[in-house]
């Protein structure tokens, strides 16, 4: 079992977790009893080779993927069996996603895609403008806010993309390669705003290749095979 | 949330110019046939319904039963109206009317030929017609009085007061104008002129208040509310018998006002419909093209769904569940149908003059009535939510996860649900193509029916006492022009039956009577008529033809006659020989077969001087020759001709309009069904752009790329006129059934209508795959 680091608040614990992939002829385990802690406000990096599991664990954690088998408490709550609009209505409330490919809604200004999850989430106008300004202010794309996604460079929209995932105040971010398809310039400046924000208190688990923005964070979990193998502790 | 959607839903349709173009023109036609088509039948179902009574006012019908047909009677004998309108509380009003009369009325030097009734003196208490000046319940208190339509005062007063002027009818009457109504509306089965008043107090009329067994009129009861029909039709019975005990062959009943219009049709005594089965079916055919629009809808946006999916997943990803995009989706649906509904509205009002011509009516579209109000509501949320279901449950169900890793196969799961909306698009557009052309060789077929007479340059001119006096002259005369073949007089036209009576009796004749047509007529008959003789002569002006008569041979048939000629008949008073027998002579319906016709000479009974061109002779100066002959010799009257080809073609006129229309919708039906195939194509054509661009790089031809795509688009039309061919059959066969003299349906027709849409669709489906094809596969290759 792996121990969160941070042991003040237990955010996340799975237990078990199974997940299969089944095509006609073949049956992949993606997942093979996992089991792992994440406490409140702990920076976590998962690593490992392609096909080891890291998007399926990140999916499910997400809950946009239900596992096949094992357990999953988030704060206290077992989500496992949850259908999709309990999870839809849990992961508006508690959970901002950033990607690899930013994932912008292409027919949205850069406004209106951080605007967005509060729509969703029931903000009225007037307070949905302030914290929307509020948040592209403190990404520094304030005066983009009027383009479309097409319109920025791949570092921009990746500010846009994490102002989106962070506008709601989640509890947890989820950070699948967010660096993956930017120069290292912006690829740093992304992982600074992370690490901001997981000051601030916001827990992250983050899918990464890269040791480099691994280690900005507390602790690196490696799955190999759908199980985790070896975990380190940065100090 | 709304503005969000709105927002986004704009923004989509301006960014996929082509998908929304496509859709947009699409659902504006469908949507403009249906509004053309839903104001047709509105007015349709409209008719008489004005008249404050029109739930409790009805027509008398009789069913004569004859032995060789049922014959269902309008008229009715003269005293039925008075007795029925006395002594019965369940009977508010009882009226009797002539036929429709066309009669020349004169004001100062203006003549002119006007149509009107005349009526009983509850006329205007039983139905409602508007009016301008005068009162309803006294205009027609006088026996000389006459109410006027606006439009016929007009024409005889210009903008003097009408009112206590007096008009002169067929140069004998006066009567003052006492009242105006409005115009009856088009919607209206009365159509006149001008009413007068029935005389009882003439000595010729009150003898008729006896005669109980002729029948001319027409009556009509109106029954207190919440009589039963059941009661009337008996208290009818009941009073005929009671004062016609000979009568025993008919049954009488009440024909509710509601029904006139789209129930006119009688077949063996019994009602079968009329222009209600054509509302039906245009209100069928309205919504198939309302569907074909809304399935291209479905198909373009279930084809372009990768598009949407990666929006799709974001939005559950941030937190949207599927309710909210299918609600979403349901509002671009909407929005897109909105905004061709606008467009149609545009296209009905600049079409609407040439719609109107196309089904001679004068409808017209009011934005403001309630009637528009809801068929807007009804039409926008019927083609919004139709068009949009599909796509929206389709769309919102792409899983998030699956999307975003983008190893998500979009469009694959509804692969086939867009084949079988293809299949069913072009199922319809068979469907209707077929039609068309079964539709069109039946008219041909009746026209083409050997009516047993030339209608081509035969013309008929109106008799009157004029005409009868001066007639040897106007014979000579026009025979002088040399451009006329022969002359006769008949007391109707040759293209209706005059009157209708038990047969004459003979030898032999056995129980029952047999329903025959009579008609009068002069010399030369036949020859006039171009009509053949087949057993004996035509009437040869000798002493002895007014004991002649010549009989059809529906007639020889009927009576079982083996030697009709040299026969003697018996009919009224009056004994005749018959002298001849003549071919069968389509004087009624042409889609039914030919009544028993017996023809005797009397020349002075006539109603019109049949005229035989020469086969040669211009008409114009023909025209011009009768205009200058009967001015002379019937000058009190207004020259008036008809032609008797257009008055036969006037029989066809709702096949024709019926032919017209489906026409129109069949062609549109298709055009739709195409801009949607061309649009599926370019999507197929964007997905396959590089699979195209590698086969061209391994030496493919042009035509073999554009078999490749082609293809798949060809099976779709060969199962679509699989499944078409049955269906057609089976709805053609049942409406054509209708008529005695129907065309059968070929197989030929169907394979021309098969290699028309499958080449359509080659054609279709090329012009969209060329450019790909044509592409430099460089480019394509890159483009991945």
């Amino acid at each position: 079992m792996l121990q969160g680091m941070f042991q003040e608040g237990q955010m996340i614990k799975i237990t078990n977790l199974e997940k299969f992939y089944r095509t006609e002829e073949v049956e992949t385990i993606a997942l093979n009893k996992l089991s792992m802690e994440v406490g409140t406000g702990e920076f976590v990096a998962i690593m490992g080779p392609s096909g080891c599991g890291k998007s399926t664990l990140l999916n499910i954690l997400g809950m946009l993927d239900d596992p096949d088998d094992g357990s999953y408490v988030f704060n206290d709550i077992e989500v496992a069996h949850f259908n999709e609009r309990k999870r839809a209505d849990l992961r508006k409330h508690n959970i901002g996603f950033v990607f690899q490919s930013f994932n912008l809604i292409d027919e949205l200004t850069v406004f209106e895609n951080v605007e967005l999850p509060l729509i969703y989430t029931g903000v009225p106008a007037a307070e949905r403008v302030k914290r929307v300004e509020e948040v592209l202010d403190k990404m520094q794309i304030m005066h983009r806010r009027n383009h479309y996604p097409q319109q920025l460079s791949g570092g921009q929209q990746q500010r846009v993309a994490i102002a989106r995932a962070v506008v709601n105040k989640p509890k947890l971010i989820l950070a699948d390669e967010p660096t993956g398809n930017l120069d290292s310039t912006n690829g740093n400046d992304v992982m600074e705003l992370l690490t901001d924000l997981n000051e601030q208190g916001t827990t992250i688990i983050m899918v990464t290749h890269s040791e480099h923005d691994a280690r900005y964070s507390h602790r690196i979990i490696r799955l190999l095979d759908g199980q985790a193998v070896v975990e380190n502790i940065m100090v | 949330m709304i503005k969000n959607y709105l927002k986004i839903a704009w923004r989509n349709l301006i960014r996929n110019k082509g998908f929304s173009l496509t859709n947009i023109l699409g659902l504006t036609i469908g949507m403009t046939c249906s509004i053309f088509i839903f104001l047709w039948v509105k007015d349709e179902v409209s008719f008489d319904r004005f008249h404050a009574g029109h739930n409790n006012i009805y027509k008398l019908m009789a069913n004569r039963d004859f032995k060789n047909s049922i014959f269902t009677d309008e008229n009715m004998a003269f005293p039925l109206a008075k007795a029925l309108e006395t002594g019965n509380p369940q009977i508010k009003y009882a009226v009797m009317t002539s036929h429709q009369e066309n009669h020349l009325a004169q004001y100062g030097n203006v003549k002119l030929n006007k149509d009107g009734y005349q009526v009983s003196d509850q006329f205007f208490k039983m139905f409602s017609w508007k009016f301008i000046k005068g009162d309803a319940k006294t205009s027609i208190n006088d026996p000389k009085s006459m109410v006027l339509t606006e439009s016929a005062a007009r024409a005889f007063f210009g903008n003097e007061d009408p009112i206590n002027k007096v008009i002169k009818i067929d140069n004998q009457l006066n009567f003052k104008v006492s009242a105006i109504i409005a115009d009856p509306p088009g919607n209206s089965t009365f159509k006149f002129d001008f009413i007068v008043p029935f005389e009882y107090t003439s000595t010729e009329s009150k003898n008729r208040m006896h005669e109980w067994s002729n029948s001319s009129n027409f009556v009509f009861i109106e029954a207190m509310p919440g009589v039963k029909q059941e009661a009337l039709n008996k208290y009818v019975n009941d009073v005929k018998h009671q004062n016609d005990s000979h009568d025993q062959i008919s049954t009488y009943y009440t024909f509710a006002m509601n029904k006139w219009h789209l129930y006119g049709e009688f077949k063996d005594g019994k009602n079968i419909g009329g222009m209600i089965e054509y509302v039906r079916l245009f209100t069928i055919v309205a919504i198939i093209i309302l569907l074909i629009a809304c399935v291209n809808f479905m198909n373009l946006s279930t084809a372009r769904s990768e598009k949407r999916a990666k929006e799709v997943g974001i939005r559950k990803t941030l937190g949207s569940d599927k309710k909210q995009l299918i609600i979403q989706f349901f509002f671009e649906s909407i929005i897109l149908t909105c905004i061709a509904f606008v467009f149609a509205i545009m296209a009905v009002y600049l079409l609407m003059p040439l719609f109107n011509s196309l089904v001679s009516k004068n409808l017209q579209l009011s934005v403001v009535e309630p009637f528009f109000l809801t068929g807007m509501v009804i039409i926008i949320l019927f083609t919004g939510i139709v068009a949009g279901s599909y796509p929206a449950l389709y769309l919102s169900s792409f899983n998030p996860v699956k999307v975003l890793k983008g190893t998500f196969a979009a469009g694959k799961s509804a692969v086939l649900p867009r084949r079988i909306l293809v299949v069913g698009q072009f199922v319809m557009s068979i469907l209707l193509i077929s039609a068309t052309i079964i539709v069109y060789q039946q008219i041909q077929h009746i026209k083409n029916r050997n009516i047993g007479y030339n209608p081509n340059n035969l013309m008929m001119v109106p008799s009157s006492q004029e005409t009868d006096k001066n007639y040897v002259a106007i014979k000579q005369e026009l025979f002088n022009s040399g451009l006329i073949s022969a002359v006769t007089r008949t007391s109707a036209p040759i293209t209706e039956v005059g009157w209708k009576s038990p047969s004459p009796d003979y030898e032999g004749k056995p129980a029952g009577s047999i329903i025959f047509a009579g008609l009068s007529t002069d010399v030369d008959f036949t020859k006039t008529m171009g009509t053949k003789v087949l057993m004996g002569r035509d009437f040869n002006a000798m002493p002895g033809d007014s004991g002649v008569m010549l009989l059809n041979k529906a007639a020889v048939e009927a009576m079982n006659l083996k030697n009709p000629i040299g026969m003697q008949m018996r009919y009224g008073p009056r004994k005749y020989t018959v002298a001849g027998v003549i071919e069968n002579i389509v004087m009624e319906s042409p889609y039914k077969p030919v009544e028993p016709l017996m023809v005797y000479y009397n020349p002075y009974g006539s109603r019109m001087i049949d005229i035989r061109l020469k086969n040669n002779a211009d008409v114009k100066k023909a025209i011009q020759v009768l205009r200058v002959v009967f001015t002379k010799y019937n000058p009190n009257n207004i020259f008036d001709f008809k032609f008797v080809d257009q008055e036969f073609g006037k029989k066809l006129i709702t096949e024709e309009l019926i032919s017209r229309i489906t026409n129109i919708f069949a062609g549109l039906a298709i055009f739709i069904c195409c801009i949607g195939l061309a649009g599926l194509a370019s999507f197929t054509i964007e997905k396959r752009f590089r699979e195209i661009g590698v086969r061209k790089v391994l030496g493919a031809s042009v035509q073999q790329l554009l078999m490749l795509i082609s293809t798949e688009f060809l099976k779709l039309v060969m199962i679509a006129f699989v499944i078409a061919v049955p269906l057609t059959w089976w709805f053609m066969n049942d409406w054509l059934q209708k008529y005695t003299y129907h065309v059968s349906i070929s197989i030929w027709m169907f394979a021309i209508v098969g290699i028309i849409i499958l080449l359509l669709t080659l054609v279709v489906v090329s012009i969209n795959t060329l450019k790909a094809a044509l592409a430099n596969p460089v480019k394509s290759l890159r483009s991945e």
